[in-house]
């Protein structure tokens, strides 16, 4: 049997895989939300993973810090253990990123916020990254609650800096503010409209559908080169027949997945870190919304 | 090639519609399905929690107590540094004190010693020539004894003698003439 004829075949499987299914072909239906889909399923999983590791983290820097004070010795304080190292540098790469775009009075009060998207997108990616897993990511109805989420907020704070209708007034530059009349109605009201298109749907449709979009590819891409290789490979499909070019064919796409892997992995800390990066500089933009 | 594909993206979609029954069609893959939306939120909310009530304070706390731990240890360090230099500094003056003092001190033993060795010579000298003056006075006294024993002697044997031979012929007068001229004579003995 020609490879080429069970392609449409596999790609078809991948497609169906990547789609959102009822986990474990449970009863009910899934636009409902009556049930558990397969997205969901492995985001719990994730957050169950992410509770666990800063329980434990959190609980031992706890132990730590009482047991300075007891002895007075600031040994105590010295990082001991590497995972919990690698939990403080993400801890300080998140509070440093909130004081770097929001600024050092504002910025620490959004540390455990801007920190629950990073490591809830961040450790959900490697549950993706596992063969047979997911990345709550990679299903559009996940990151658009995520992106929700970001614009409530940034909204929220813009209006508890400035006021309701600061907030709105800030959405037009200081410049057009102090033109005439006539000049105040005609630029001011498209500027308006323009800002509040960019503010309140450009900038939830972008953080989802990037997020989406780069993990739902990334997926496809590893699934057909895994694909690839498992049909020019006839070790491993019965009854294909194969030759020294499709031998080619198949190692090359095993390279190709290996080095796909790998890229997929620095995506998945890369989105996480821009998801994370843009809601910063949002929140930023509506505390600081009255200066502009 | 490409047509496989685009059959299989076809085929997929069907298939898509076909499982998820109720999905919006074949938007599937990109149409929000509130069954992944709900327990996102669900899930963001709990998480947040533990992180902003428990885990974040935590491990905030402990960078931030490193921190301060870190700074303190440093500036207690560069404090000792310069106590312990300036106490360097302290210590080589006094050793150079100490030194410079001991220099002194063997100095001035050595020139004491050096007086007191002239001051023993000197005495030594001084002593040495009184002896020989005393020496030298005692033989001269001893030899002028000497001479005044002689003299007598000399002058009674000569009168004796004399006597012997003159007898008593000789008149006082005669004899006292004689005695001066013979003492006159053994006195110009003692000048040669």
């Amino acid at each position: 049997m020609n490879p080429m004829d069970l392609l449409p075949e596999k790609i078809e499987h991948l497609v169906h895989e990547l789609s959102v299914l009822p986990f474990n072909d449970m009863e009910g239906t899934v636009a409902g939300a009556a049930v558990l889909t397969n997205y969901t399923f492995w985001g719990i999983v994730a957050l169950v993973t992410t509770i666990l590791i800063f329980t434990v983290v959190a609980r031992r820097e706890a132990r730590r810090i009482a047991l300075a004070a007891e002895t007075g010795s600031a040994a105590e304080l010295a990082p001991r253990s590497r995972f919990t190292s690698m939990i403080e540098a993400g801890v300080e790469f998140i509070r440093d990123m909130a004081i770097d775009v929001i600024g050092p009075k504002d910025g620490p009060k959004y540390t455990a916020f801007l920190g629950t998207f990073f490591f809830m997108i961040l450790v959900s990616n490697f549950y993706g990254l596992i063969p047979g897993g997911k990345t709550f990511a990679g299903s559009i109805g996940g990151t658009v609650a995520l992106a929700l989420i970001s614009l409530l907020v940034f909204v929220w704070v813009g209006f508890a800096k400035n006021g309701f209708i600061g907030y709105f007034k800030s959405l037009i530059p200081s410049g057009v503010r102090e033109m005439s009349l006539a000049g105040r109605l005609a630029l001011g009201t498209y500027i308006f409209v323009l800002e509040f298109i960019s503010t309140f749907i450009v900038r939830p449709l972008t953080l989802a559908v990037r997020l989406f979009a780069n993990m739902y590819a990334g997926h496809i891409i590893l699934g057909v080169f895994a694909a690839f290789t498992a049909l020019f490979w006839p070790v491993l499909e019965e009854g294909l027949s194969w030759s020294i070019g499709s031998i080619t064919v198949g190692a090359v796409s095993l390279v190709f997945l290996v080095l796909m892997y790998a890229f997929e992995v620095f995506v998945a800390f890369i989105q996480a870190y821009v998801f994370t990066i843009l809601t910063a500089v949002y929140i930023q933009s509506s505390v600081h919304a009255s200066e502009h | 090639m490409f047509i496989e594909f685009a059959y299989a993206a076809e085929q997929a979609a069907e298939h898509g519609e076909e499982a998820a029954e109720g999905l919006a069609g074949t938007l599937g893959a990109v149409y929000p399905n509130p069954a992944d939306i709900w327990p996102t939120w669900v899930a963001f909310l709990i998480l947040f929690f533990v992180l902003y009530k428990f885990a974040f304070p935590m491990i905030v706390g402990m960078l931030d107590k490193r921190a301060a731990a870190i700074k303190e240890s440093l500036e207690k360090a560069e404090d000792t540094r310069v106590e312990a230099e300036r106490l360097l500094e302290e210590y080589k003056k006094q050793v150079a004190e100490a030194r410079a003092e001991a220099g002194k001190i063997v100095d001035q033993g050595r020139k004491v010693a050096e007086s007191m060795k002239e001051e023993i010579i000197a005495k030594a000298n001084e002593e040495s020539t009184q002896i020989v003056a005393k020496a030298r006075e005692a033989v001269e006294a001893e030899k002028k004894a000497a001479l005044a024993e002689l003299q007598a002697s000399i002058a009674d044997v000569s009168v004796a003698v004399a006597g012997k031979l003159l007898g008593e012929t000789l008149s006082a007068e005669d004899h006292a003439k004689l005695i001066d001229r013979y003492i006159a004579e053994v006195g110009s003995l003692n000048d040669n």
